[in-house]
């Protein structure tokens, strides 16, 4: 997947919109847990502070905005997070192998140099090591195949 | 004579077998991802974070903490040889390191920043041994609104320190706090921002944030830009890697000044070793007879800016154990990785563990001769791991991270975490928001809180004290400070180069 995108004023300013939601929704939330007295201050007033200075912050980055561009591959943001995601899925149903299995295939979508035969052998390689430091050295509660 | 005598019961517990195979274990392994570029030491702390939950709590301190200036001694190799900084902190050695490698002097530069990187880390380990025990019993008289005071100035100083946009680094710093206000309120006891998730009661893990910030994150970032080839074909024996007479005798003040450079500035709030390097790189081209020498493989370029590095991560733990208020990323999350092991850093910790403390100690003066003694004979194999397919080693990364993760808690909620940090860290380091501030947020963002409140609660309101004490008042006037200075400064570089602009336009 060729897929790419470029990050300039546009991304910035998504992200610097994230930031504002972010402190708006947490100047509310924080309010909505008090903000007590002076002498005795509630659990909402810190955050209903860090809010506000999120939305303050957020408004001057969408001022700083850089006119720099870089271009991203998309692929990779997108299937190893899924590959992680899919691993925490299965790897309580379905054990290490599997698990591992999943995420180094959709590794193998994120980044094209990996070969089918390498992936495999690196599952396996992964699983052993897996095996042989988490299960039998740390004691975790992992099964190689089924859960 | 106290000190030689703690230092001697230190070397007790850091010359036992388990104590120099952790201290190995981590040296080795903080050089293998120095040497890496892409992959920073805080990558390879939070990794091993879960695997120290099995030991005891000093070989868990002393394993992280030799990942921590492993790194600096494997980060100049890549600068030499690839003009790639192994870690943000040895960027100031390829203004030299690379043309000595270009003129073929690149096993003379490694040679000398690994000798220099011994000295400066033993010389800050001396400072670390001379003002620790005074400065933990300064720091005992500390009450609420002088902690507060000194980690509002760390907290500030580390976000407009960061390089670029201040704003970033503060907003960056500000959604640290938040994420650190997420769990159980410890005064009043109420649930805040835990979206009825009953794992986020207990706060958001520090491992599933530090390997999604730190881990996943570098991983993306790496991936979705063009890969650096390796270098091919490069070995060196050690005899051909002796310095000249006249390029040691070159090397020598810098590295003294780098080291009291680092020194210094690795025990501030909010620096870091990249900026100690920088400092070191510049204040000797500032006061060079020949400046123009310098960015053409001057030896002085090298030397002063990695012992500067070396010095400051090994000053950096000054303030850390002694206060128990970190400068950086780094020792914030070792400030974290104490807390778990049920240490309480701070003053306190000196006098109540001092086994603990002169172990670690012991251990830093373990690693660096370990370091020294590893570098330069395995050169050619810390060589050959830059020559490891990315294809290999980031899968594997992130196969650890899944593991590491789940194993924390042997749930899968915090690897689900972990993906999200992972996500808005590759957009934080795209978009060039500092990622170090946040961590260092998290880790504060509920000590200063409780400190604000507890200052409040005691002056029944009254704001003014906060500035009662000498020392509130001058770190607070110190955090004004901080706050103010960057942007005017900015502001100034940037009028001068537009007028200097103007000016050759003109022309």
């Amino acid at each position: 997947m060729k897929l790419s995108v470029r990050f300039g004023r546009g991304t910035e300013f998504v992200f610097s919109l994230f930031l504002l939601v972010l402190g708006l929704a947490v100047a509310i939330t924080g309010w909505s847990y008090g903000l007590g007295e002076l002498n005795d201050i509630g659990p909402g007033a810190f955050p209903l502070g860090l809010g506000i200075l999120l939305m303050g912050f957020a408004l001057v980055t969408l001022k700083d905005a850089l006119p720099s561009r870089t271009t991203h591959r998309v692929a990779p943001v997108l299937f190893i997070p899924l590959g992680i995601v899919v691993w925490a899925l299965l790897i309580d149903l379905a054990g290490l192998l599997a698990a591992t299995g999943a995420l180094i295939g959709l590794y193998l979508l994120a980044e094209p140099r990996l070969r089918p035969l390498a992936a495999i052998a690196l599952t396996l390689c992964l699983t052993v090591i897996g095996y042989l430091v988490f299960i039998l050295g740390l004691k975790l509660p992992l099964h190689i195949i089924g859960g | 004579m106290d000190v030689l005598q703690d230092l001697a019961a230190g070397f007790q517990i850091a010359l036992t077998w388990q104590a120099l195979s952790v201290c190995l274990g981590g040296v080795m392994l903080g050089t293998f991802v120095g040497v890496l570029p892409g992959i920073g030491a805080l990558a390879a702390i939070s990794l091993c974070l879960p695997l120290t939950y099995y030991m005891e709590p000093v070989h868990a301190l002393i394993l992280l903490a030799g990942i921590f200036y492993g790194a600096q001694y494997g980060s100049s190799t890549s600068s030499i040889l690839l003009n790639i900084p192994g870690t943000p902190s040895a960027a100031a050695t390829c203004l030299d390191g690379f043309p000595m490698a270009r003129n073929g002097r690149a096993g003379q530069a490694l040679f000398i920043v690994t000798l220099c990187s011994f000295f400066g880390g033993s010389f800050a380990i001396v400072v670390l041994m001379a003002f620790a025990p005074p400065l933990a019993r300064f720091a005992l008289s500390f009450g609420a609104p002088e902690y507060f005071a000194v980690m509002l100035l760390g907290l500030i100083a580390a976000s407009t320190a960061s390089p670029g946009s201040t704003a970033k680094g503060l907003a960056m710093v500000v959604f640290g706090l938040i994420l650190g206000m997420v769990g159980t309120d410890v005064t009043s006891g109420a649930y805040r921002f835990t979206l009825d998730f009953i794992q986020l009661t207990d706060g958001v893990s520090l491992v599933a944030m530090a390997m999604g910030l730190f881990g996943i994150a570098e991983v993306l970032s790496n991936l979705t830009q063009p890969e650096v080839k390796p270098p091919v074909g490069r070995s060196f024996r050690l005899q051909d890697m002796l310095p000249t007479r006249e390029e040691a005798r070159l090397a020598i003040k810098p590295a003294i000044r780098g080291s009291l450079i680092g020194s210094w500035v690795g025990a501030l709030p909010g620096t870091g070793p990249a900026i100690a390097a920088f400092l070191a790189y510049a204040t000797e081209k500032r006061i060079s007879r020949t400046p123009q020498r310098f960015g053409t493989g001057a030896v002085e370029g090298i030397a002063a800016p990695e012992a500067a590095n070396n010095a400051s991560v090994q000053a950096a733990f000054i303030p850390t154990l002694c206060v128990g208020i970190p400068g950086d990323a780094v020792m914030a999350f070792m400030l974290g990785a104490m807390i778990l092991h049920g240490i309480i850093p701070g003053p306190q910790f000196i006098h109540e563990q001092p086994d603990m403390f002169w172990g670690l100690v012991a251990s830093f003066w373990v690693g660096n001769v370990l370091l020294l003694g590893l570098t330069l004979p395995l050169i050619g194999f810390w060589v050959r791991i830059l020559s490891i397919p990315r294809h290999i080693l980031y899968p594997t990364i992130i196969f650890l991270i899944c593991v590491g993760v789940y194993s924390v808690n042997s749930n899968i909620f915090d690897v689900f975490v972990a993906v999200v940090f992972g996500v808005v860290g590759y957009f934080m380091t795209a978009l060039q928001y500092p990622v170090a501030p946040v961590l260092l947020g998290y880790i504060l963002g509920p000590l200063i809180e409780e400190n604000f409140r507890r200052t409040l609660f005691i002056s029944d309101g009254d704001f003014r004290a906060f500035v009662s004490s000498p020392v509130s008042a001058i770190f607070l006037a110190l955090s004004a400070l901080a706050l103010i200075l960057p942007p005017i400064l900015n502001h100034r570089r940037r009028k001068r180069s537009q007028s200097r602009l103007q000016e050759t336009e003109l022309v």
